[in-house]
């Protein structure tokens, strides 16, 4: 069972500790939006009232419907694709940063690789807090999600193309390079990080909903 | 007129004839003196004489008031209906017989004079009956107390005191009272003058000492005791004093048992046999020389002589008693210089206990029953083949010496051997040692004796784990043709038909032995789900599952193989096992259908789906299991790859459980 998160309620799950804090990394997920509008945060590895972090986010009102994107002190500088979920079905989302080079970072939405590409330079640093379903910027805690979200994956290497593919293909994180996963939800009912040990907290109890098609 | 003894009590006063010192008087009232008949009350005067009549009824005659010391007045019973209607004379205020108390007169035809004597007596009474003369009478003063006749007259006895009997007294003239005796003595009669003696008739009952008072001499020839006579005497035999009470007169100095020989003879009331008395060889009877054919009697034992007997002229026989014969009886045949053709019989007719046709032998014969043989001195010849007592005995019977014996005889003593002892040089041995079983025989243990049978390491270690040196197999055993009446294939193993009771080579089945068989368990994690409406995972109680909708059919997928030697020829059974995820009622309807891999994998090719609708179990997580009995299996077989597609038929009518399922385990197994 995944777990439904509603905006207007600021429903999130949270860590309080980042299992991976600088390059490279990969970030997963499984969504289910309700309505392909709005942007709202999908998962992120930031700073607990602070604004550094690598991020997962939908922004569909500027037509991207990911962004994977990495900030520190500057601005928010990313990655993105600009299709390929659908309102009320089951997307698979990632995005790979191989070093602060934002030539190095990928998005993916279903497996496929987004258009947009990025050229900056980014450093986030003091990772302490792992968000799903909102993110912090500039201190605040913000951008809660509207819709499902199950199957989230955190490794501490930038996964391939055809790994993505796997994830996307409806392999569960845990057998994607399972040495380099450093935090797995599966999102099955229980909250748990059944690779790091996280512990994860359920904010302002978002609820359970059917998970997406998976290979378990 | 009677007299009677008229008691005074203290509440009535009757008239007594007290006997007391006084003058003599006539009986009955006086000649010439005018009696005044009375028959209703009145007071009396001084002098009166009267004759009362109560036969009209009893009435009071009252004493004169204030009389005079002499006064006197007499009356007696008119009518004598004194007993029936009694007269009261009233005392008017004096005593009478010093009692204030009224005098009442019931006794017929009494007869009486009331003199007055004073105040203290006041009016004594006396009584007019006439005596034989001699003195006065005595008074009866006592309650209890008696009259009786004395020497002249009447006499007084007072009463006795309490438990005293009345008895005669030692003079024998007047009666007495006495102690009673200690013991009771129901009935006494007295006679003669020696005391009481029991009446036959009365016999003393009871137990315990009756003290008398008689002579004892008599009270001896009462009960027939001697005088000098003792208690308890013992005798003794012993004793010489004749005048002592334990001589015994008349002893007998000897004792002859009168015709007990008899008794104790045989067929007597008390028959002795010899052997009761360990007699063995008292003889009592003999031959001397035996010349003929003898038939013997009984007796205890007898010895014949067969001395200076030689060449008779024909076979003597001695036939032994049939009757009168007892256990122990001996017969004695006695050793002769020659001896020939002797048989010694049994009975008449014939049977033989021995024949004797040997010098120089003595034979002792044992009845026990029967006559048997008991005994034979100088018996080598005897006990030898053809001898009259051929001797079989048991080894344990030879205590000492050799047997030369054909069959199973020792040439030498064995005792000193510690083990077998290899018999030969017989000509009919029954076991025939051969030097292979001496070998073996002789071999000191077990390890020794696989060596001498040439058995390999595999037996000498006991261990089934060495097959160094196992042996090979015969080679008909490798031939399993006889085994089964199919020829074996490659692989198959040997099952035993209880059909046939024979054991037949078969492919081994899959899992195991007999009975139905599981070829595949599958868990939600196997779960390779269809590209859309796919059951989705979820755990409950961390237990993973399946999640089928109850609105839209879902399917999950699993691939496995099935295995060699799986029996295929009824199809296969699925069994889901599930439970509701809310509800506690409804029918779940589940659909299995079997992919056979052969085909391509770019689509699916299905066989027709088997179908079972089960009601869910009342509580909601609790699993139950639906079966599907699959008998379109797109004909797989044993080895193919196959997709399973469980699915929950949502949408069908006989569904009617509402909410989600969720598939826990699936199995597939063997139809048969």
């Amino acid at each position: 069972m995944a777990y439904k998160f509603t905006a207007a309620s600021t429903q999130y799950l949270s860590c309080a500790s980042a299992p991976v804090t600088t390059y490279p990394l990969t970030l997963a997920a499984w969504v289910r939006r309700t309505a392909l509008s709005g942007a709202s945060g999908i998962l992120s590895v930031g700073v607990n009232g602070g604004n550094h972090r690598f991020a997962l986010q939908h922004n569909f009102g500027g037509g991207l419907h990911l962004q994977v994107i990495a900030i520190d002190n500057q601005s928010a500088a990313g990655v993105a694709n600009t299709s390929g979920l659908t309102a009320n079905t089951w997307g698979h989302v990632a995005g790979t940063f191989t070093s602060s080079a934002g030539s190095s970072w990928k998005s993916y939405v279903n497996g496929v690789q987004g258009t947009i590409t990025s050229v900056e330079t980014r450093n986030p640093t003091g990772l302490n807090f792992v968000g799903l379903g909102a993110r912090y910027s500039g201190g605040n805690l913000g951008l809660y999600y509207e819709g499902d979200i199950a199957e989230v994956g955190i490794w501490n290497v930038a996964l391939t193309d055809e790994e993505v593919a796997s994830l996307a293909d409806g392999m569960t994180c845990d057998k994607v390079r399972p040495q380099s996963l450093v935090f797995y939800a599966p999102l099955v009912r229980d909250l748990i990080d059944a690779k790091g040990g996280l512990t994860i907290t359920n904010n302002n109890t978002a609820t359970v909903a059917n998970h997406p098609r998976v290979y378990a | 007129m009677s007299q009677e003894v008229i008691e005074i009590t203290e509440r009535e006063i009757e008239v007594i004839e007290v006997v007391e010192k006084g003058p003599a008087g006539p009986v009955g009232p006086q000649a010439n003196i005018n009696y005044t008949v009375v028959s209703s009350p009145q007071t009396l005067s001084n002098s009166q004489n009267i004759a009362a009549d109560t036969s009209g009824g009893s009435f009071t005659l009252t004493l004169p008031t204030n009389p005079s010391a002499g006064d006197s007045i007499d009356i007696f019973d008119y009518s004598e209906t004194f007993d029936t209607n009694p007269l009261t004379i009233a005392r008017n205020g004096e005593n009478i017989e010093s009692i204030a108390e009224d005098l009442i007169c019931n006794v017929e035809g009494a007869y009486f004079t009331m003199i007055y004597t004073g105040a203290t007596r006041g009016w004594q009474i006396l009584p007019r009956y006439g005596t034989t003369g001699g003195g006065g009478e005595s008074v009866l003063t006592t309650e209890g107390d008696m009259v009786y006749r004395g020497a002249a007259i009447n006499e007084r006895l007072p009463i006795g005191s309490a438990g005293q009997i009345l008895k005669v007294n030692s003079g024998g003239n007047a009666p007495e009272w006495g102690a009673a005796p200690a013991t009771g003595v129901t009935s006494v009669g007295v006679t003669g003058s020696d005391g009481i003696e029991v009446d036959s008739g009365s016999p003393v009952t009871g137990s315990g000492t009756i003290a008398l008072g008689v002579n004892a001499a008599t009270l001896r020839s009462h009960i027939n005791v001697a005088d000098g006579a003792e208690v308890n005497v013992q005798s003794n035999w012993t004793e010489a004093d004749s005048g002592s009470d334990a001589f015994i007169l008349n002893k007998p100095s000897t004792f002859t048992p009168s015709a007990h020989a008899s008794t104790h003879a045989t067929g007597g009331t008390d028959a002795i046999a010899p052997s009761d008395i360990g007699a063995q060889y008292a003889f009592v009877t003999s031959i001397a020389n035996l010349t003929a054919d003898t038939t013997l009697s009984s007796g205890r034992t007898r010895k014949i002589f067969l001395n200076n007997y030689s060449s008779p002229a024909a076979k003597i026989t001695v036939t032994m008693p049939t009757t009168g014969n007892e256990n122990g009886d001996i017969l004695v045949l006695a050793g002769s210089t020659v001896v020939d053709d002797i048989d010694i019989k049994n009975n008449p007719t014939g049977s033989v206990i021995a024949t004797i046709s040997a010098t120089g032998q003595t034979f002792r014969f044992l009845y026990s029953g029967s006559w048997g043989l008991d005994r034979v001195y100088n018996h080598a010849s005897q006990h030898a083949s053809g001898g009259i007592d051929e001797l079989a005995l048991a080894a344990s019977q030879i205590t000492s010496g050799t047997l030369t014996h054909e069959r199973g005889g020792l040439e030498a003593d064995v005792s000193a051997y510690d083990g077998l002892v290899k018999i030969s040089g017989g000509s009919t041995s029954a076991v025939t040692v051969t030097t292979a079983g001496e070998a073996l025989l002789d071999d000191a243990d077990a390890a020794a004796q696989r060596s001498t049978l040439g058995l390999g390491a595999v037996a000498s270690s006991n261990s089934y784990t060495d097959l160094d040196n196992q042996p090979s197999i015969p080679s008909a055993l490798n031939d399993l043709s006889n085994v089964s009446a199919a020829a074996p294939s490659d692989n198959d193993v040997l099952v035993f038909d209880t059909a046939t009771s024979t054991w037949v080579a078969e492919a081994p089945a899959a899992g195991g032995g007999g009975g139905t068989k599981t070829y595949a368990v599958f868990t939600p994690d196997n779960n390779q789900p269809p590209a859309s409406n796919y059951a989705t995972l979820d755990t409950r109680n961390s237990v993973a599952c399946l999640d089928f909708d109850d609105a839209t059919d879902e399917s999950a997928v699993f691939v496995g193989i099935i295995p060699e030697g799986a029996s295929l020829g009824s199809g296969l059974k699925i069994r889901i096992h599930w439970a509701a995820t809310t509800a506690t009622s409804g029918d779940c309807v589940w659909l299995a259908a079997l992919e056979r891999m052969n085909t391509d994998l770019d689509s699916d090719s299905f066989d027709t789906a088997g179908t079972v609708t089960t009601t869910c179990n009342g509580t909601s997580g609790i699993v139950a299991v639906s079966e599907i009995t699959l008998t379109n299996i797109d004909s797989v077989t044993a080895g193919d790859g196959f997709r399973l597609k469980i699915t929950r038929d949502a949408d069908s009518g006989s569904d009617t459980l509402s909410g989600d399922v969720e598939l826990v385990l699936t199995e597939v197994r063997s139809a048969a």
